[in-house]
This record gives C-alpha cells, sequence and structure tokens, in this order.
C-alpha cells in the first residue's frame, strides 16, 4: 500500500494473491523491471482502496478466499473498469 | 387263850378266796363284759363264806347253834353252785342248759326245804356235841343227831351238779387244742374232786357211816386256785395281746405311712375294697388320682361316678369278673378329674383275705400313666408323621409296630403286618444280622445299607434300611427304619445321565477345558486338551502341563496366571497366548480363567476355557492386509480426485521459486546490485522449496503402501496436516473452513496415514455436499474433544443437504453414493479403518442444516489422563 502512494500518477500494477511468498516474489521482479507495483492479499481489500483513475493494471489470482479472481473481474466490470487483468 | 390252828389256816384260806375274788370283781368292774370274773367272784365269796361258816361249826359249843349254822351255810353253799354252774357256762362254753338248770333247780329246792325243817335239812334233831381231836392237839366240834329226811334231796343235787361237771369237763376236753384240755383238767378236774369229795363225805357222816368233822370245805379253795390260775392266765394273755395289738397298730400305722408316702413318690395309689360292706379304704395319693377328696367315706358307686363315664362298665365288668372267679384284674381307664381334666389310670388289683382274717377283700394299686400315655401318644404320632418307613420288632423278631409309610410304600395294610417277620418286607434284612446275637451286639447295626424291599405286588422297592436296637416295654426291641429311595435312585440316574450328557458336551466343544488345582494338576479336562498334549483324558488328570508341554516358557506363563486367578479370585482374559501341541506345533489360544471359590472364600480351582485361534489369527492377519490394501487403493482415488488442487499447491511455491529467481537474476544484472536484497530471495527461494518438499513428502506418504504400524498422534496435529493437503481444493470450491480443536488433548494411539485418510474423506465429501448452497455459506468446521471413555472424538460438520436416508449409518455401506462418479467405497473404507482402530465411526444430520460425521480413536494407553 505504501507502493502505492509514492508512485502516484504513474502506472501500476496491482497484484493481488493470498499466497504472500508468491506475491512478495512477484513485486520484487516487477520492481527490479523498474514498474510501480501494489500488492493486496484480498479482493476485497483491493476493492476497499480501488481508485479508477489510477492506470496500470492486474496481476489475478484465481483461487482466492473470499472473492477468486473471476468473480473480482465479474465486479470490476460492472463497475466499467477498463483495467487489463492477467490472471 | 390257845392258838387254833384251824381258826388260823380257815380264816387265812377264806381271805385268799375273797381277796381273788376281789381281784375278779375289779375286772369286771373295768371291763364289763367279763362276766366270768363277776362269776368267779361270786364263787369266791361263796367260798369265803362257807369256810367261816365251817370254822363257825368247828369251834361250835351248843347243838342248837350247830344246827342254825349249818342252816345258814346252806345260802353260800346255794350262791357257790349257782355262780359255779354259770361260771363253767360262760367261761368254758360248754355244759347243757337243762342240766344246769336242774343244777341249780335242785339246789334251790334244797335251800328251800332247808329252812323250812328244823334245825336244817341235813339233820332232823342234833342230839349233842360231841369233841374230837384232831391235828396238833386241837378239839373241834362234831354234831351227833338224826339224819333229815330231805337230805337225800341235797345229795340229788349235788350229783347233778356233778354230772353237769363231768359234761362240761368232757365236752371242753373234745375240743381238743391244748389251752382247752388244760381248761378242762384244772377247773374241771378241781369241780369233780372237790363236789365229789364234799358230797361223798356228807352223805357218809350224815348217813353216820364214818364220824369226822365238816372240814372238807376246805378243798374249795382247790377250785378257787384253779379258777384264778385260769384266769391270770388269761388277764396275762390278754395285757400281752393289748400289747401286741397296740404294737401292731402303731406299726400298721407307721406302714400306712410308708405307704402314703411311697406310693404318692412313685404315683402309685393303693386301694382296698370291701366288697361285702362295701366300703373302700384308698391312700392319699389314690384319693388324689381319683379325685375323691383326702376325706370322707367312698363306696364302689362313687368310686364308679369318678370315672369317665365311657369306662364305667368296662371297669365294673373286669372287677366283678375278678371277684367271681380270683384271678387277678388289670384295666386301663379314664378319670374324669373335678376340674375337667382326664387323666389315664392303670389298675391292678386281685381278691385277698382282709385284715381280720377271714373276710375277702379286693386289694390293689392304681398308676396315673397319663404322661406315659401322653408320651406314647406323641411318640405314635411321631412315628406316624414321619417321612420314612418305621418298623418295630420285638424279641422274637417279629414286627410289632409299622407305621403309615411303611403301609404307604409297601402296600400292605398295618394288621397284615403285625406278628410277621421283617423278611416279608425287606427279604435281606436280617441276612447281616447273626440271628444269635442278641440284639444289638451286630456291628451292621446303625449302618444304613441299600436293600431291595419287596412290595405287596411283587415288583421291587430300593430302599435304604438302618438298624438299631433299643429298649423297648418288653425288652430289647429291634428299630428297623425304611427309607423309599425309589425317587433317589431316580435322581441319581438322572443325575448320572446328566452328567454323561454335561461330559459329552464338554468333550464336543472345540475349545479347551480345563480344571487345576493350586499345584498346577488337571482336576477336569475335556477331549480338545487331550488332543492337543496328544494322550488321553484319563492321562492327563492329576498331571501337570510340565508333564506334557516341552516348552518351559509356555508352561510358566500358564502357570503364572493360574495363580494370578486364584490369589486374585479374579477372572482374566488372555487375549492370546501361544501352546506348543505334541507335534511341536504352535497353537494360538484366547483363554478365559475363572477362580473355583470354596465356601470359605478361598480359590482352590481355577476353572480354563480356551478358544484355538490359530486359524482366526491367518484370517485377521489377511483381512488387515487386504483393509489396508484397500485403503491404500482408495486414497490413490481419492488423491487423484484432488490432483488438480494439489497441483496448485505444489504449484504456488513452485512458481514464487521461478518468480524470485528471476528477480534476482535482474538485480544482479543492475549496476550496484542490492545484495541484501538478494539475500532475502535466496532465503525465501529455500523456504519455498521446502514447502514444495512438504507437500510432496505428505503426497508420498500418503500414496505409500506396505508396512503400517500403530503411533502416538496429536490429534490436533494430524487435523491440521489435513487441512494443509486440503486448504487449495476448498477454496476452489468455496468453502471456509475453520477448527473447534480442544486444547491439551491426549495423544492417540493409531496409524496415521488412515487416520488422515478418513478426515480427508469426510472432508471432501463434506465440501462435495456444499456445492448447491451459496459460497458465502459454505462452511466447513472441525472439532476435536475427548470424551469421557477414554477416546478422542473428531467431528467434520458441513452445512450442505445432509443424510437423505433414514438410517444415517447406511451411509457407512460399501457402494453406497450419491456422486455420479463415485464408487461408494469411501466411508466404507473409513468404517474399516476406524473399527480397527477399535474406534466408532457414526454421521447424523445437523438440527439446522447439513450433516455432522464423527469417529473415536482410543487414547494412547501411555498418555491417559
Amino acid at each position: 500500500m505504501k507502493g502505492a502512494e509514492t508512485l502516484q500518477a504513474l502506472p501500476v500494477v496491482t497484484i493481488i494473491d493470498d499466497d504472500v511468498s508468491f506475491s512478495k516474489a512477484l513485486v520484487r521482479l516487477l520492481t527490479a523491471a523498474d514498474f510501480s507495483v501494489a500488492t493486496h492479499c484480498s479482493a476485497q481489500d483491493f476493492l476497499a482502496q480501488y481508485d479508477p483513475d489510477i492506470p496500470g493494471c492486474l496481476l489475478l489470482d484465481l483461487a482466492m478466499p473470499g472473492l477468486n479472481g473471476l468473480e473480482l473481474q465479474d465486479v470490476l466490470t460492472a463497475r466499467s473498469s477498463c483495467l487489463p487483468i492477467i490472471f | 387263850m390257845q392258838i387254833s390252828f384251824i381258826a388260823i389256816a380257815w380264816s387265812a384260806f377264806a381271805g385268799i378266796s375273797l381277796s381273788m375274788g376281789l381281784v375278779s370283781l375289779n375286772i369286771w368292774a373295768k371291763r364289763i363284759r367279763l362276766w366270768s370274773h363277776l362269776a368267779f367272784f361270786f364263787i369266791s365269796l361263796s367260798i369265803a363264806l362257807i369256810l367261816i361258816a365251817e370254822l363257825l361249826l368247828l369251834q361250835a359249843k351248843e347243838p342248837a347253834t350247830y344246827g342254825q349254822i349249818l342252816r345258814w351255810s346252806h345260802i353260800p353253799i346255794f350262791i357257790f353252785i349257782a355262780s359255779s354252774v354259770i361260771f363253767l357256762r360262760i367261761y368254758l362254753k360248754a355244759g347243757r342248759l337243762w342240766l344246769a338248770c336242774a343244777a341249780i333247780g335242785t339246789r334251790l329246792i334244797a335251800l328251800i326245804v332247808n329252812f323250812g325243817v328244823e334245825p336244817n335239812i341235813n339233820y332232823s334233831a342234833i342230839n349233842r356235841l360231841r369233841t374230837m381231836e384232831v391235828w396238833g392237839g386241837e378239839v373241834v366240834a362234831v354234831a351227833e343227831g338224826v339224819a333229815g329226811r330231805w337230805q337225800s334231796l341235797a345229795s340229788f343235787s349235788s350229783i347233778v351238779l356233778l354230772l353237769f361237771v363231768l359234761e362240761v369237763t368232757v365236752t371242753c376236753w373234745r375240743r381238743g387244742g391244748y389251752i382247752e384240755r388244760r381248761r378242762a383238767l384244772t377247773i374241771g378236774g378241781s369241780f369233780i374232786v372237790v363236789v365229789f369229795a364234799v358230797a361223798t363225805n356228807a352223805a357218809l357222816v350224815h348217813w353216820g357211816v364214818i364220824s369226822q368233822p365238816f372240814y372238807l370245805f376246805g378243798t374249795f379253795i382247790l377250785v378257787v386256785l384253779a379258777i384264778g390260775n385260769e384266769l391270770s392266765n388269761d388277764v396275762l394273755r390278754t395285757a400281752r395281746l393289748a400289747g401286741e395289738l397296740q404294737q401292731s397298730q402303731f406299726e400298721l400305722r407307721d406302714s400306712e405311712r410308708r405307704l402314703d408316702l411311697a406310693s404318692a413318690a412313685a404315683a402309685v395309689g393303693a386301694w382296698e375294697w370291701d366288697f361285702n360292706r362295701d366300703t373302700i379304704w384308698a391312700s392319699d395319693q389314690a384319693r388324689f388320682m381319683y379325685g375323691l377328696g383326702r376325706k370322707g367315706p367312698i363306696n364302689f358307686q362313687r368310686f364308679l361316678a369318678a370315672l369317665h363315664a365311657e369306662d364305667r362298665d368296662s371297669v365294673r365288668a373286669s372287677v366283678m369278673q375278678s371277684i367271681e372267679d380270683g384271678q387277678r384284674f388289670q384295666h386301663k381307664h379314664r378319670v374324669q378329674l373335678p376340674d375337667q381334666r382326664v387323666s389315664w389310670v392303670t389298675t391292678i388289683g386281685r381278691v385277698e383275705a382282709g385284715a381280720d382274717g377271714g373276710r375277702r377283700v379286693l386289694r390293689g394299686i392304681s398308676v396315673d400313666i397319663s404322661a406315659h400315655k401322653l408320651a406314647s401318644e406323641r411318640f405314635r404320632e411321631v412315628v406316624e408323621a414321619a417321612p420314612t418307613g418305621i418298623v418295630i420288632l420285638g424279641g422274637d423278631r417279629k414286627i410289632v409296630l409299622v407305621n403309615s409309610q411303611i403301609e404307604k410304600d409297601f402296600g400292605y395294610k398295618r394288621k397284615e403286618l403285625i406278628g410277621k417277620s421283617i423278611e416279608l418286607l425287606i427279604p435281606q434284612c436280617l441276612q447281616s444280622i447273626n440271628e444269635s446275637d442278641p440284639p444289638g451286639m451286630s456291628d451292621r447295626m446303625g449302618v444304613p445299607q441299600e436293600v431291595l424291599g419287596r412290595h405287596k405286588s411283587g415288583w421291587d422297592v430300593p430302599a435304604e434300611i438302618g438298624l438299631n436296637s433299643i429298649q423297648g416295654a418288653h425288652g430289647a426291641e429291634m428299630l428297623v427304619t425304611i427309607s423309599n429311595i425309589t425317587e433317589r435312585k431316580r435322581r441319581d440316574d438322572t443325575l448320572q445321565q446328566e452328567r454323561s450328557f454335561l461330559r459329552q458336551i464338554i468333550d464336543i466343544t472345540p475349545g479347551l477345558l480345563f480344571a487345576k488345582d493350586r499345584t498346577g494338576r488337571f482336576t477336569l479336562v475335556n477331549e480338545a486338551v487331550a488332543r492337543i498334549y496328544g494322550t488321553t483324558i484319563d492321562n492327563l488328570i492329576g498331571k501337570t502341563d510340565a508333564d506334557f508341554n516341552s516348552n518351559r516358557e509356555e508352561v510358566e506363563a500358564f502357570r503364572r496366571t493360574d495363580r494370578e486367578v486364584m490369589d486374585t479370585l479374579q477372572k482374566k482374559l488372555i487375549m492370546e497366548e501361544p501352546i506348543t501341541d505334541a507335534l511341536g506345533q504352535i497353537h494360538w489360544l484366547q483363554t478365559v480363567k475363572l477362580p473355583v471359590v470354596n465356601r470359605e472364600g478361598y480359590a482352590d480351582q481355577l476353572l480354563g476355557v480356551s478358544t484355538d485361534i490359530s486359524e482366526r489369527k491367518k484370517a485377521d492377519l489377511d483381512l488387515a492386509q487386504q483393509r489396508n490394501e484397500l485403503a491404500h487403493l482408495s486414497r490413490v482415488m481419492m488423491l487423484s480426485e484432488l490432483s488438480g488442487s494439489l497441483a496448485h499447491e505444489l504449484n504456488q511455491p513452485l512458481a514464487a521459486i521461478l518468480t524470485n529467481a528471476q528477480a534476482a537474476l535482474r538485480f544482479l544484472g543492475s549496476e550496484n546490485p542490492n545484495l541484501d536484497e538478494i539475500r532475502d530471495i535466496l532465503r525465501d527461494i529455500v523456504s519455498d522449496d521446502r514447502r514444495a518438499g512438504e507437500v510432496i513428502q505428505g503426497l508420498r506418504l500418503l500414496l505409500k503402501k506396505g508396512e503400517v504400524q500403530r503411533d502416538a498422534l496429536d490429534p490436533n496435529a494430524l487435523v491440521e496436516s489435513v487441512l494443509k493437503l486440503l486448504r487449495s481444493d476448498m477454496l476452489n470450491a468455496g468453502v471456509a473452513y475453520s477448527t473447534e480443536c480442544a486444547q491439551d488433548l491426549p495423544r492417540i494411539s493409531g496409524i496415521g496415514v488412515q487416520l488422515q485418510q478418513v478426515l480427508l474423506n469426510l472432508m471432501v465429501n463434506s465440501c462435495d455436499a456444499m456445492t448447491a448452497i451459496p459460497r458465502p455459506e459454505r462452511k466447513l468446521v472441525v472439532s476435536t474433544e475427548l470424551s469421557a471413555e477414554e477416546y478422542v472424538t473428531f467431528c467434520v460438520r458441513d452445512r450442505g443437504h445432509g443424510i437423505s436416508t433414514k438410517l444415517p449409518d447406511q451411509v457407512f455401506e460399501p457402494f453406497f453414493t450419491t456422486k455420479t462418479q463415485g464408487l461408494g467405497l469411501g466411508l466404507a473404507v473409513c468404517r474399516k479403518l476406524i473399527e480397527a482402530h477399535d474406534g466408532r465411526i457414526w454421521a447424523s444430520n445437523n438440527k439446522e442444516c447439513g450433516a455432522s460425521f464423527y469417529f473415536t480413536v482410543p487414547v494412547n494407553a501411555g498418555d491417559a489422563k
């Protein structure tokens, strides 16, 4: 979340995965490639802080407690979000 | 004056005579009935007067005086004769009455004549008195004159008297007897001599044949002495008799008192019935016995009234018979006592002479036999009521008594047996007793023997007899008790049959049955034991395991458990124990040992039942193997079903590793690589790799086949391990899971992989059951808790469709399934696995929705709290 605050106005890669170990690895890889990265451990967590004005993309895990990946996509579609999603 | 010898002698004679008469008068006056004494008094008095008259005659001076004295002297002579006749009649009880009257009558006439003529009957005239010298120069007067005309009348009177005296004397003599003859001699003799002498002398003097004075009257003193002697003898005898009488009265009184005391002590009453006078004398005891009161006269009527009304006639008849024929009578009768009690009395009596000699009386004794009668009635009742046959044999070995049991057992009537030999009932009853032995001397007496009796109808009656000698009323008797043992025989036979039947059951039992005593010796074995040890039952009895079993360890183990059971008095189950048979092969036994407790509460034997479980043991092993294989198969199938989720589970760490590795490469490619960052990355890679390894390890374990063993396991860790495997699957299925595990649970005893399999199966089923409901409601709860019976209970609860069958446990049947692609073996395998763990598995629907599945696993023995 801190990352998201420091990289304002830049396109942000948002990672949503309940597996902390995997999302941590992804953050490292994307940071090394000079991307701004934000992480959320669940779909609900992401939706709570979702700002449609920030450009970027979503790296989304399919199987998660609560809303899974596909359900989150449905929610974003319903909100007319145009965030590209990579599963 | 010259002393006259004659005067002295005559006076003395008169005095003697008079004093003797006065003694008799005295006796007469005191005992008025002795008239003979009064008569003797008159005799003595008259003789004294005659002697005085004679003395006066001898000393007379004038003829006229002489005549007058002689005349008056006839009065005492008359008295003498009259009283003599009376005396003789009374005293000697003899003499004819007319003769007596004639003697007195003629003398009375002579007396009257005497006073009618002058000067007297002897003389018509006395001319002069002549003096005559007698002994000692004494001079006496003798009359000389003419004899009277009536002189012969006096002489006749004397002759009559003489005749009377003679007749009395002869009669008396003839009676015989010492006393009678002596009296005849002394009294009769003296009278005869004196009367004859005096009469003859007087006649001769008067007729002038001889001339002498009248002094022969002095001889009368003879009569006085003779009578006096007899009378004094009588008095003496009377006195002696009186003394004896008194003595005998004392003795009688004493003996009566003694008789009373003795009879009271012996409860014997004495009595005497004078049946001529109808008076009954009875001792105090007899009066008491018949309730007749202590005083008052008794007669036969009153005696009969005291008896019981029914017995009066028979007693009367018996008594009359006895009086008639003089035989002894004996009678038992009842007495109606004043207080309404009835007592039994036995009376014995006979006719005897009475106390005064002549009279006959009925004399006897009575004994109160109520107590005896009661005792004998009781005896009879007891004998009758006895459930045992009783026979009493008399001294001649003949039956004198039998009871009703004998009639019942042998079919005879009582009267058919009395007087018969006992052999009629028990043919060999007395064989064991030597006939010559006196009763009671035989060794066989008192020892019960089994014999065969003979029923009246001829059949045998098995009996046990006992012979005892007893002292009966008529000497030694024999008491024979005869117990009919038909029933007992039959029971014995039945028992024998039952016993052999039981023996058969024992022997055909395939299990081993045995009993041993404290020293380990067999007291009972069956065929199965004999078979194992390759010997016979008979050969085993009294021997021990060590005699047949070559394996010392086994024998030791048997002895140890035997002792334990007998010492603790607790039964013991030995699940498995080996025994080596005669061929050296090992059999496996499951054995129960029970203590056989005796009355003192102490076990002196033990009873053992062993089942040969060798076959079962092999089958169990096969089954376990099958079960394990099935479980494995089931696991493999289940894991293959879960492979997608498991792949994801494995994929995650692998993807993280890959990404981390790429990131690290990038960092290293930069100008100033951040080494700290790279170090973190490598650390995470290690961690993820380990995580992936764990997943694979878990899968390997579940898929592993072969050796399984029980371990002590933490139930909650078991739950966690399964949840870890299923995590991603449940994420995919949208199932939210939670645990409610009790803390501080003891470890359980189980095979880890199999229990994981069961949990896995139940959780997968629960997830499947919730596919039809909205995602947020899909919840699964796993809980553990310790139940009271040393078991840990696991529960898997879902909110699915629940179990649709009526019997929730049906879901554990093989091939039961609700899934389209399931074989329906999962829960069946679960049940097998849990039961193999000595646990239980069951299911039930929840109140709201869904179902709960439970299973229990025993707490590890070492960890029980």
